[in-house]
């Protein structure tokens, strides 16, 4: 009979191996992922207002280097940036081939000195974002 | 299992038994179903297991019989100076008959009856094994869902992996152990029903053949040996 016993001990322990190797509530590391909740894959490196005159016309350029954390990601892979000026048209995307070391320079026309300005930015591909981080920066010479 | 005790008592002189060819004797050779193991009584005393005998002419009284066979008695002549081939079957008895029949419906009973949870548990371990195979399979998938997720670049794919195929497969493993759970129980006990089963058919008594044309046979009889010979007598004690 102890060898019943065995095979019934082999049996659990075979079951036992073969729990689901995934927690769902735990994936939430990609930065792909909708869900994600890990260190921040953008942030604002520097930002600076330029002042562009064009005859009579003066434009105040808000430009704002990203830096996109790709160290964060769990593969090393290309990437879209979608930018967004909140309330705001402005719309704008960056493939990953077009940043240089990991940054990249968004530019707001016609901003008013001293006030707050905030870009919603998202990584995806192919047409597909992840959810929205906002990044804001005050206009200021 | 039965013993058989001879009680043996050298007695007559050779004289009787006549395996020398003399001008007055003539040979039998004997075609006897079963050939392999009859047994034969000349004139009531000579009790032998031959294929030929050589016997002095005249009428001789035979008495034929084999395990399972009835006792046949026929007086055969034996002509001088010749080779006479005599054949004959030996009827089944209907005891042994009977005895096949028991014997063989016992043994098919046993059969059977050891078979079904043999069958039983060999099909057990084949749907463990098939049961195991799945579910080992699912938890594969989870594993392969998790790289996925791991290269996954795309939100939406990603979005779906999580929320459509992930949960797919783990209820696919959950289930799945819970069948490989159930096969293995029920290979464990089909396992040690026919442990018991055998046991237990293990002590059934296989029916025994009493033949009574054996004892009909046997007597005291004279047995050949050689150029001398013995009486002998037998009987049969069953020590079951």
């Amino acid at each position: 009979m102890s060898t019943h016993w065995t095979i019934l001990i082999a049996g659990v322990l075979l079951g036992s191996c073969y729990k689901s190797p995934i927690v769902p509530d735990e994936l939430r590391n990609n930065p792909f992922d909708p869900d994600y909740d890990g260190p921040a894959v953008f942030t604002l490196e520097d930002h600076h207002v330029d002042v562009v005159i064009n005859g009579a016309d003066t434009n105040r350029v808000l430009r704002c280097e990203v830096r996109v954390h790709e160290e964060y990601f769990l593969n090393p892979t290309t990437y879209v940036v979608h930018y967004a000026l909140q309330g705001d048209t402005l719309a704008g995307t960056v493939q990953s081939f077009a940043i240089a070391d990991e940054v990249f320079t968004t530019s707001i026309q016609r901003v008013t000195i001293g006030q707050e300005y905030c870009i919603d930015l998202r990584l995806g591909n192919t047409g597909s974002f992840a959810s929205p981080v906002a990044l804001c920066a005050i206009a200021e010479y | 299992m039965r013993a058989s005790i001879h009680i043996s008592a050298l007695v007559l002189p050779h004289l009787l038994y006549l395996s020398g060819a003399a001008q007055t004797t003539g040979t039998l050779r004997l075609l006897i179903d079963p050939g392999h193991n009859f047994t034969f009584v000349v004139d009531h005393q000579y009790r032998m297991q031959q294929r030929e005998v050589t016997l002095t002419e005249g009428p001789h009284h035979f008495a034929f019989w084999a395990p399972g066979r009835m006792v046949v008695d026929t007086t055969l002549e034996v002509v001088p100076g010749r080779t006479i081939e005599y054949l004959l079957h030996l009827p089944e008895s209907p005891a042994y008959r009977t005895y096949v029949q028991e014997y063989q419906a016992w043994r098919t009973r046993k059969r059977w009856v050891n078979a079904a949870p043999l069958v039983a548990t060999l099909g057990g371990v084949a749907w463990s094994t098939v049961a195991f195979l799945n579910m080992r399979r699912a938890y594969q998938d989870l594993k392969d869902d998790q790289d996925h997720y791991t290269h996954g670049n795309v939100p939406s794919d990603v979005m779906m992996l999580k929320e459509g195929t992930i949960p797919a497969h783990e209820d696919a493993l959950s289930r799945r152990r819970t069948m490989f759970g159930i096969a293995a129980g029920t290979t464990v006990l089909a396992a040690g029903a026919t442990y018991l089963v055998h046991r237990m058919t293990r002590k059934w008594q296989a029916p025994v053949f009493d033949d009574r044309e054996k004892l009909k046979f046997d007597g005291l009889t004279w047995w050949p040996q050689g150029a001398d010979g013995v009486w002998c007598l037998r009987f049969t004690i069953p020590l079951q």
